[in-house]
């Protein structure tokens, strides 16, 4: 990979890391969106890097990381939950 | 939700490989306790599956389930399947059959005759048999017997043979006491279809919702799954020898 394509792929790691970082940010502004959509849609070399980066962190961090994520899910969970018992 | 879902599911893969946290840290609590969420959403994901649809449900990322919701997951997809099954042989050429030869296929259901004297013969037998529909919901007579199957009787019919099958004296399987499980016996005389046979009865008590208490190494569950499993056949191979 070289140049400008190069550029653009370390800044989208970079972003993403951010993501993963601070979980906790997740739900505010339409960044994080911009994020995720670019974390859907990496290509492999992408997510190679972002596991790898991952899986240095210890287990505390790491479950750290999943449980802040998992509240994110039961949430959305939730709300989707009251969507259906109120239609 | 599907974005989180997908964040989480690359986590996963992180903690498959390098075993960081339990893998129960990633069961979804919300979802796992909601009955009428998780049907709605087996549902959806079956009708994606057998239409070729990728809408987004929950049931893509089996790691937030846990094993209760997996069952729950299985048994509605199997009782989705008999409902077709049993739709699809109500059809004309049935019909004809019924009336004039006196055929079962019309029936909504599977009906075996075992004699319980004879309980793993006459199973192994009418298994054996290929114009038998299994896919349709399972119903089991004990010849000589009462009794209307409305899910016990074909609990109780899994029950025996499976007590009989992985009886010491029957010689197909060695229990092994420190591990709790049972492997298949090198040296048994039974032919290699006996096997697949039970591998079928085993399939079929999960096909009808029926929990079987029998205990194999996670070695045989790999191999189903067709994962490398070299190490722990060793090891298996080492408690029987």
């Amino acid at each position: 990979m070289e140049g400008k394509n190069w550029i653009e792929t370390s800044l989208n790691i970079r972003r993403i890391l951010i993501v993963f970082e601070m979980p906790l940010l997740y739900d505010h502004d339409d960044i994080l969106h911009m994020l995720l959509s670019k974390l859907i849609n990496m290509n492999k070399e992408v997510s190679d890097i972002i596991k790898l980066w991952i899986s240095t962190y210890d287990a505390e961090r790491f479950k750290h990381l999943v449980i802040s994520l998992r509240e994110k899910a039961d949430i959305l969970v939730i709300n989707n939950l009251n969507f259906n018992n109120n239609r | 939700m599907h974005r989180i879902c997908n964040i989480l599911n690359l986590l996963y893969e992180i903690n498959r490989k390098y075993r960081k946290v339990s893998y129960k840290e990633f069961y979804n609590d919300k979802i796992n306790k909601d009955k009428a969420f998780k049907k709605r959403e087996i549902r959806k994901w079956y009708n994606n599956k057998i239409n070729g649809l990728f809408n987004f449900t929950i049931f893509d990322y089996a790691w937030m389930l846990n094993p209760e919701s997996k069952f729950l997951m299985l048994s509605i997809e199997n009782d989705i399947q008999q409902d077709e099954e049993a739709k699809t042989s109500h059809n004309e050429e049935n019909i004809i059959n019924y009336l004039i030869l006196g055929s079962h296929d019309i029936l909504p259901y599977c009906t075996i005759e075992i004699r319980r004297p004879n309980l793993i013969e006459d199973s192994l037998n009418i298994l054996s048999k290929p114009n038998i529909n299994f896919k349709k919901e399972l119903k089991v007579k004990f010849i000589g017997e009462q009794g209307v199957d409305a899910g016990g009787i074909r609990k109780e019919f899994f029950q025996l043979v499976v007590k009989h099958i992985f009886d010491p004296a029957y010689a197909m399987f060695h229990y092994n006491e420190e591990t709790r499980t049972f492997w298949f016996n090198p040296d048994t005389f039974e032919p290699n279809i006996k096997f697949e046979l039970i591998g079928f009865i085993l399939g079929l008590a999960l096909y009808n919702s029926v929990m079987l208490d029998v205990h194999f190494p996670r070695v045989l569950y790999k191999k189903l799954l067709g994962l490398e499993v070299s190490m722990e056949v060793l090891c298996v191979l080492i408690f029987i020898l």
